[in-house]
């Protein structure tokens, strides 16, 4: 394993930012696959599902298990200067580091941090990043690849190497043009979000468990060597396959009953929602399919007209 | 009279309301005309240009033929908040259209407030520079739909009117949206984030009364500028930091600069050091120009419109 920094800007009265980079296998050329972890400043659980991959890739590598040729770029934390003051976003102005790929050498500073980052990583075969959803809330470990061109329904087979319980696909819209995944695949990389439950909180065990999925990928694709095992035979649907269950008429509390990954019978109630003065229930939640919750909202406030719950129909 | 646009309930004990007013004339059938704004919750610099355009139709209603509607705050909680977006959501509310009538609480508003609006004979959306920018005031219009926008821009009384190319974000704004489906709509960009300039304002005002002549809906009075000058990308020059530290401007907004002209200087106070001296790339005026002293490598400090005297 070998530590380099990918990038480095000069900021006000703090160290320079440092993106940093490990390095697996080869030390020279384009990465075979790049991993990228949090990019946001609130994205905890990436940022250590992704450290923990550092981890089992130092042992893989002491072990002799990164097969000749392969070259594998970890950076766990692409944005450490906003996750150092809990800011989401550029904490001077705002900005998402994940919406201003490829970058621009000469451009504003996220764009040169976004250029940084993606000319350490362009070009890769396979691009993985742990990703968050700006949807509050906790979701079923899932792999997702977003269709920008032919490139993503060769992906959409491999994406199913992760073995992880469901494997989503989505158009793009507009506002994914600026991300790394979509950059990524202008640039020919098979590109994977994998998303884990949580965002701002570890969640050990499905850290684990996307952390697995991405070594049972590498493994499979014949990036690193030992046996493949574990993971499931996930459920592929499209985005808008997903149904969501919202909040219609009412606001307030929500008291959730279930959590990802929980079996619901078509009629189940899933939450409820309370009034904020005295409790009384305005609203039961109830599943309008029998299926498998893809996504929960965590936060305990709920507006009118709020996605709750999302259920991967059965 | 008050309409309502929108209206969802809030967690606890409180409705999210955006309102429109809207002022019907007493000169006899005319265009319907949209001014929006505070779609972004820092942009105030259209607050003033609603109080005063509402006013002064109110005095000379029976100039008015048809209608002016005016929607003063499309991001309200935005505005009580003094922030871009919409609390609780990451996103930009003007990176939301035209949004989705089933869709959640931001998606719903943003199909709502098309949904009113579309079919205006025009519309005027106006903005205040994010950034931490001043800006000259200015009409934004995508280079697609120039031909149908351009013979109305000139009325605004700005004094630049942007050609801009085309981004795929831009797609998912209020005026995309809106001219999109055939409702013409100006996006204004003027002053400062967080200010109201009222200077700017008044002229935006009489712009718009201008607007509403040229569509055969006012017959009262109004002040004409010179005409703005017409602008497309290639001949504006961006002049970034390229240390971090704390711009010092030595120069104003609109100012005519000689290539190579001290714009301003990039200061260390800890060294107590100017780390950089920024100077114009080339002759000409000063459009936009960095309100907020905070720099990093990279921090829009300045834009030169070339050949401008």
């Amino acid at each position: 394993m070998r530590r380099l920094t990918v990038y480095r800007l000069e900021v006000p009265y703090r160290e320079p930012l440092r993106v940093e980079g490990f390095e697996f296998g080869e030390r020279q050329g384009v990465p075979t696959c790049s991993i990228v972890g949090s990019m946001r400043g609130d994205e905890v659980q990436q940022a250590y599902a992704c450290a923990r991959v550092v981890e089992r890739l130092e042992h893989v590598e002491e072990c002799g298990g990164i097969r000749k040729g392969v070259r594998i770029l970890v950076i766990p934390c692409a944005n450490p200067l906003s996750m150092n003051v809990a800011s989401r976003f550029w904490p001077a102005d705002g900005t998402d580091i994940n919406r201003r790929f490829p970058g621009d050498a000469y451009g504003e500073t996220t764009e040169r941090v976004a250029t940084g980052i993606f000319g350490a990583v362009r070009g890769s075969t396979y691009g993985i990043q742990f990703a968050s959803f700006n949807q509050q809330g906790d979701f079923l470990p899932h792999a997702r690849v977003t269709r920008v061109g032919a490139v993503s329904e060769e992906s959409l087979s491999m994406a199913e190497d992760f073995r992880l319980p469901c494997v989503v696909s989505r158009e793009a819209t507009p506002f994914d043009t600026g991300t790394l995944n979509y950059s990524w695949q202008e640039w020919g990389t098979h590109a994977f979000s994998v998303y884990s439950r949580t965002t701002d909180r570890i969640d050990r065990p499905s850290a684990t468990l996307a952390g697995n999925a991405v070594m049972r990928f590498l493994g499979t694709r014949g990036l690193i060597s030992g046996r493949v095992s574990g993971g499931t035979n996930g459920v592929r649907l499209d985005e808008t396959e997903l149904v969501d269950v919202r909040t219609e008429g009412s606001s307030g509390y929500l008291d959730g009953l279930v959590k990802p990954g929980d079996v619901v019978d078509k009629g189940q109630e899933l939450g409820l929602v309370l009034d904020a003065f005295d409790a009384h229930v305005r609203e039961r939640l109830v599943a309008p399919v029998t299926g498998r919750i893809f996504f929960c909202r965590v936060k305990a406030l709920v507006q009118q007209r709020m996605v709750a719950y999302r259920i991967v129909p059965l | 009279m008050i309409e309502t646009v929108f209206s969802a309930a809030l967690p606890v004990g409180e409705r999210l309301i955006v309102k429109k007013n809207r002022i019907e004339g007493r000169g006899g059938r005319g265009p319907r005309i949209a001014v929006v704004t505070g779609i972004h919750g820092d942009g105030l610099e259209g607050q003033f240009v609603a109080f005063e355009l509402a006013q002064r139709l109110r005095e000379r209603i029976g100039d008015l033929r048809g209608i002016v509607d005016i929607y003063p705050a499309l991001n309200p909680l935005g505005i009580s908040a003094s922030e871009h977006g919409v609390p609780l959501f990451d996103l930009d509310l003007d990176r939301t259209f035209p949004g989705n009538k089933l869709g959640n609480l931001n998606e719903a508003l943003a199909a709502a407030i098309v949904a009113d609006i579309k079919g205006a004979n025009a519309c005027v959306d106006i903005h205040a520079p994010d950034a931490y920018l001043q800006e000259v005031s200015q009409v934004r219009v995508e280079e697609r739909f120039a031909k149908t926008l351009l013979p109305l821009a000139q009325f605004l009384n700005t004094q630049l009117v942007w050609v801009h190319g085309s981004t795929d974000p831009l797609r998912s704004t209020l005026a995309h949206t809106l001219n999109s489906k055939r409702t013409r709509t100006l996006v204004v960009e003027m002053g400062e984030s967080l200010r109201i300039t009222e200077d700017a304002g008044s002229w935006l005002t009489e712009g718009i009364l201008r607007l509403v002549e040229h569509l055969g809906g006012w017959t009262g009075s109004s002040v004409a500028l010179p005409s703005p000058r017409l602008v497309r990308d290639g001949s504006v020059t961006v002049v970034s930091a390229e240390v971090p530290g704390f711009f010092l401007p030595r120069i104003e907004l609109g100012t005519t600069v000689r290539s190579g002209q001290i714009i301003g200087v990039i200061a260390d106070p800890l060294e107590a050091k100017v780390k950089a001296e920024v100077v114009a790339p080339s002759e000409g005026t000063v459009i936009s120009l960095r309100a907020q002293p905070l720099v990093y490598p990279g921090t829009l400090l300045a834009r030169v419109l070339g050949g401008m005297r």
